[in-house]
């Protein structure tokens, strides 16, 4: 056991250290960090049917701003509890949850899929034709699927290249 | 905003750095997730959950409804974040320091 080892071994059995670290020993904490955010990126591994999923979804709560007003608050509530139970389906599956941080690193995928999802709000508010509906429900949901998936890759290369622990 | 470099003599310890690492990027895990991310057993990951929670850093729960055996779910709280950024941010310092030849 080395002395880095035996010193944060007190801590971790006591609680109670009674030192700092040296600078070897933060890099060699900070070389833990990096390990863990590597782990992690292994474990996140998205189930394949999360974006489609995700893109169904997504494209049903925009269409359905065009539908008749007696379908419009269901398809809503519908498209919502589908969200709900997508990520809930994610969790249980890979044990982590999906927070603002995975946002945080995908920043430029994840604000392109939003301004693709606001615009496409927008069309449908402007233009109440259906098939002007129809197409851009298929373009949200091709739109998931691409970014979700550029978002994922983007997310586990900054875990695996120390996203925080530089 | 930036983080102020302060050590945090809870966060340190190895196990519990780590715990903090993975969950200031999931926010939530499940236990088992976490143990296995560890390389520990049962025991030793609750040690270090157990240390955490008591700091105010993780919040434990055990959802019920789902049908089978319940879970337990771990959250990092916002002042275990604060604070696994600000002992981050301090080793980071610290690492730096050594790297330009200071201290």
């Amino acid at each position: 056991m080395t002395e880095r080892d035996c010193y944060l071994s007190v801590m971790e059995n006591n609680g109670e250290p009674t030192l700092r670290p040296s600078p070897e020993e933060a890099r060699a904490s900070l070389d833990d960090v990096r390990r863990m955010e590597a782990d992690l990126a292994d474990r996140l591994v998205t189930p394949w049917w999360y974006y489609p999923g995700l893109g169904l979804v997504e494209a049903l709560i925009v269409s359905s701003l065009a539908f008749p007003a007696s379908l419009s608050a269901p398809a809503l509530v519908a498209g919502v509890a589908g969200l709900g139970l997508l990520v809930s389906a994610y969790r249980r599956l890979t044990g982590l949850g999906m927070s603002n941080q995975y946002f945080a690193l995908a920043r430029a995928w994840s604000i392109a899929l939003l301004v693709v999802i606001l615009v496409a709000i927008v069309v449908v508010l402007l233009v109440d034709r259906p098939v002007v509906t129809a197409v851009t429900a298929v373009v949200v949901f091709m739109a998931t699927v691409v970014l979700g998936r550029r978002a994922d890759s983007a997310v586990r290369y900054r875990l695996r290249h120390g996203a925080r622990a530089r | 905003m930036t983080t102020r470099p302060e050590f945090d003599e809870v966060i340190h310890a190895p196990n519990r750095l780590k715990i903090c690492a993975l969950l200031a990027t999931a926010t939530t895990a499940e236990f088992g997730t976490l143990r296995d991310a560890l390389g520990v057993a049962d025991s030793v990951a609750s040690k270090q959950l157990k240390v955490l929670s008591e700091a105010g850093y993780v919040k434990l729960s055990k959802p019920t409804g789902t049908g089978g055996r319940a879970k337990t779910w771990v959250t990092l709280t916002p002042a275990g974040r604060r604070a696994f950024q600000g002992h981050l941010a301090m080793l980071q310092q610290m690492a730096a320091d050594v790297a330009q030849g200071v201290g």
